[in-house]
């Protein structure tokens, strides 16, 4: 899968999700799998935003640094790619192709 | 009319071959079979359900027959069949009356999707019930027999149903099936409770199985609102430790003690959002019955938990 | 004819059956495991809230599994997809893919736990590469079945994907090479309809059929045949409205060389299930059919198989097995088949089932 900044993420299908609420943590169910997933805060944001639009890896991270109130720097922006390749394999979200 | 008004007019006599036709919680249950032992332990314990003589449409099809040939007399077997399907391989004869108990199990869990079928035990208190994820390691069944005895009614040891649209708990109360030590720990704490035979050296060691109350029989199709959700652990020589836990986690390790969850796709998910959203959730470590049923009693009786 | 068949038939008579009536339809239904399709079918024709409150119960319940294993393979068409893209190349769903991802009627409550796909020949090696290298394994056969796969018959060995549970069975023609008959897959191609997704197509309305009926009819086992029969039932009231269907139909069987298949499917949709096929149309077939004898036992055989009665399987045991030898005797060149036949026998007495 490319990796970086420019390659533009959309998630799959997001019509089909489904949400709960609890406290600090959100439960999916995907429509498209039939999985059910347990998402911490951070993973949620990422959703909710490629739910709504196609964006780039930077975009997203600089979203999320401003909501969250956090530095942009490296370590950032590689916890962000982590959460999109795990959000990837499973099948949530997909890079967009040309 | 009773199981056991059959029995006493002498329709059972004989073996039923033409079929008995029987209520099970929410379902009719038709058994066919000449099999004597295994008629009289179901009106044993299921005496006080309600029998038909009318033709009925019925959920479950199932016959009891012994095989043709040799293993009718040598090493004698016994066949279980629902409907025109034989799921497993025979089990010894005198192991019947379990075999019957787990195939009806089987039966349910594989065709009963208009419910979210949870591996639990349930009882109830007040209209309220109070459902066990039966987790390994749990003592579930020893644990919803011991409050079956103590001041709840039992909806099941084994199948919460969680109905639609309601979200209400269905009763499904049946025979308690009670393995190896706890055959022992029920007959010392409860000797009111009735026990039926021993059947030794099944494929989960020993089995006894324990007579459901007649009321929660009489009283099975009396649904109840869903309000405790109580992962027990049973830990030897633990105190009583009855810890609320945040609502995901519930939600996590009660789709796991499911046995249709993932099946029922966007209705489990629905449903089971909103059975966690109705009930207060704990996680209970134990090992005293004395000191953990006053507990329930007092979550039970208590006000709701704090917090979402 | 069965309460089963007769509701599929004309559901009309929902509102009217007995007690007796809905235990046969309830008993047959879950052993043909098609009350989800009931249930869908029955809500098709108004009649759903007619039925007894079990009834509907169990064919509401009868649903999830068939959405759920859809969802699988609309997931896995997707991966495939994904899979295939760096070579361009387009393939033609088939069987319940097909009618899931074409939206037909047939395809709710129906199970199907295979991907089927006919894909170019040229291009199959290519493609089982590109499967291979992103995840998916070739089912553990031994080398005498391999054999049997590549070499007679008409597929690579099924492909499942480490990750998941679906099966792709990969086709490049629609009977084995070594059937007597041979459907030419140009022609398939050429009628072939795209889908609304890039890349895929799905078989023009009368291959659909006949590719059904060969099925049902000549290729492998005739096991759980009603599923199929009611695939032809569904066909049938799909496309028949068209203008002058049937004479395409029989023209393109005539062109495919699957004359004899059709007149089975369309005997038995008329016979077993009272689908109305014009009388002319029934007298054409005829000619396409096996000389009466035959035809005369084959009625016998299939309604004894495919009318679910009870008391059930006791006594089509027999007839199954006849259809059985049947069916491999068209698939293989005579000399093959006492040794495979043999094999196979083999292994079902074994206690390993080769169905899912």
């Amino acid at each position: 899968m490319a990796d970086n900044a420019s390659t533009q993420w959309q998630a799959i299908r997001p019509e089909l999700w489904i949400w709960a609420d609890w406290e600090a943590d959100y439960g999916i169910y995907d429509g498209g799998t039939g999985e059910t997933h347990l998402l911490s805060e951070l993973p949620a944001e990422v959703l909710r935003q490629l739910s709504r639009h196609v964006m780039t890896a930077a975009a997203l991270t600089a979203n999320l640094a401003s909501l969250c109130e956090v530095e942009m720097a490296p370590a950032w922006t590689r916890k962000i790619g982590g959460i999109l390749s795990e959000l990837a394999d499973l099948e949530l979200i997909e890079p967009v192709r040309l | 009319m009773t199981l056991a008004d059959l029995a006493a007019a002498g329709a059972l006599t004989g073996g039923a071959a033409g079929g008995v036709c029987f209520r099970t919680g929410p379902f009719i249950t038709r058994l066919e079979t000449r099999f004597a032992p295994v008629l009289s332990l179901l009106v044993r314990f299921y005496g006080e359900t309600e029998a038909f003589t009318t033709p009925q449409i019925v959920n479950f099809n199932i016959a009891l027959h012994r095989p043709l040939g040799p293993r009718r007399w040598w090493r004698a077997q016994m066949r279980f069949r629902i409907e025109d399907t034989e799921p497993f391989e025979p089990y010894p004869l005198s192991h019947s009356y379990p075999l019957f108990e787990w195939g009806l199990n089987w039966s349910i869990a594989t065709r009963s999707n208009h419910y979210l079928m949870l591996h639990a035990g349930v009882v109830e208190r007040a209209g309220r019930a109070l459902i066990l994820p039966a987790v390994p390691g749990s003592g579930k069944s020893t644990l919803s027999t011991a409050l079956a005895f103590r001041g709840w009614r039992l909806l099941s040891d084994e199948f919460g149903l969680i109905e639609r649209p309601s979200g209400r708990v269905m009763p499904l109360p049946r025979a308690i099936p009670l393995k190896n030590r706890s055959i022992d720990v029920i007959r010392a704490y409860l000797p009111e409770a009735e026990l039926g035979p021993r059947f030794d050296k099944t494929r989960k060691g020993t089995v006894c199985h324990v007579r459901p109350p007649d009321d929660c029989i009489r009283r099975q199709q009396e649904t109840a609102e869903p309000a405790w959700i109580v992962f027990p652990r049973y830990v030897e020589g633990h105190p009583t430790d009855l810890i609320p836990i945040p609502k995901s986690l519930a939600f996590v390790r009660l789709a796991h003690n499911s046995f249709n969850y993932r099946v029922l796709g966007a209705t489990g998910f629905e449903q089971l959002r909103a059975l966690i959203g109705r009930c207060d959730c704990y996680s209970l470590t134990y090992s005293e019955f004395d000191s953990v049923l006053p507990a329930l009693a007092a979550m039970a009786d208590g006000g709701r938990q704090q917090g979402p | 004819m069965s309460p089963l068949l007769a509701l599929f038939a004309h559901p009309e008579i929902a509102p009217g059956l007995s007690v007796e009536d809905w235990n046969g339809v309830l008993r047959a239904g879950h052993s043909e495991r098609v009350l989800g399709r009931l249930g869908y079918r029955l809500e098709r024709f108004g009649v759903a809230e007619a039925c007894p409150r079990t009834a509907r119960e169990a064919m509401e319940g009868a649903r999830y599994y068939p959405r759920f294993v859809q969802v699988q393979v609309e997931r896995e068409v997707r991966a495939l997809r994904r899979a295939l893209s760096p070579l361009d190349t387009e393939v033609i769903l088939l069987k319940g893919a097909a009618y899931q991802l074409a939206g037909l009627p047939i395809a709710e409550g129906r199970i199907s736990a295979d991907l089927d796909i006919l894909v170019r020949r040229e291009r199959l090696a290519a493609i089982e590469e590109r499967l291979l290298a992103e995840g998916w394994e070739a089912k553990a056969l031994d080398a005498y079945d391999q054999r049997y796969y590549r070499t007679w018959m008409h597929e690579i060995p099924p492909l499942r994907h480490k990750d998941r549970d679906i099966e792709i069975d990969v086709h490049h023609s629609l009977l084995p090479l070594t059937s007597r008959l041979r459907p030419d897959p140009a022609l398939l191609w050429e009628a072939s309809v795209p889908l609304e997704t890039p890349g895929l197509r799905v078989l023009g309305p009368c291959d659909m059929l006949l590719h059904t009926a060969a099925h049902l009819f000549q290729d492998g086992e005739i096991r759980g045949g009603l599923k199929d029969l009611l695939d032809i039932q569904g066909l049938l009231e799909s496309f028949s409205g068209q203008a002058g269907y049937f004479g395409r139909l029989l023209e393109r069987a005539r062109r495919l060389d699957l004359g004899r298949p059709l007149y089975y499917a369309l005997r038995y949709a008329h016979l077993l299930l009272d689908v109305p096929i014009p009388a002319e149309v029934r007298r054409e077939t005829r000619s396409l059919g096996p000389p009466a004898p035959v035809a005369a036992l084959m009625d016998r055989l299939v309604t004894r198989v495919l009318d679910p009665h009870y008391p059930l399987r006791r006594e089509p045991v027999v007839s199954q097995w006849l259809l059985y030898v049947r069916s491999h005797w068209l698939r293989m060149p005579p000399g093959l088949l006492t040794s495979h036949l043999g094999r196979k026998v083999w292994r079902r007495l074994g206690g390993r089932t080769t169905e899912h």
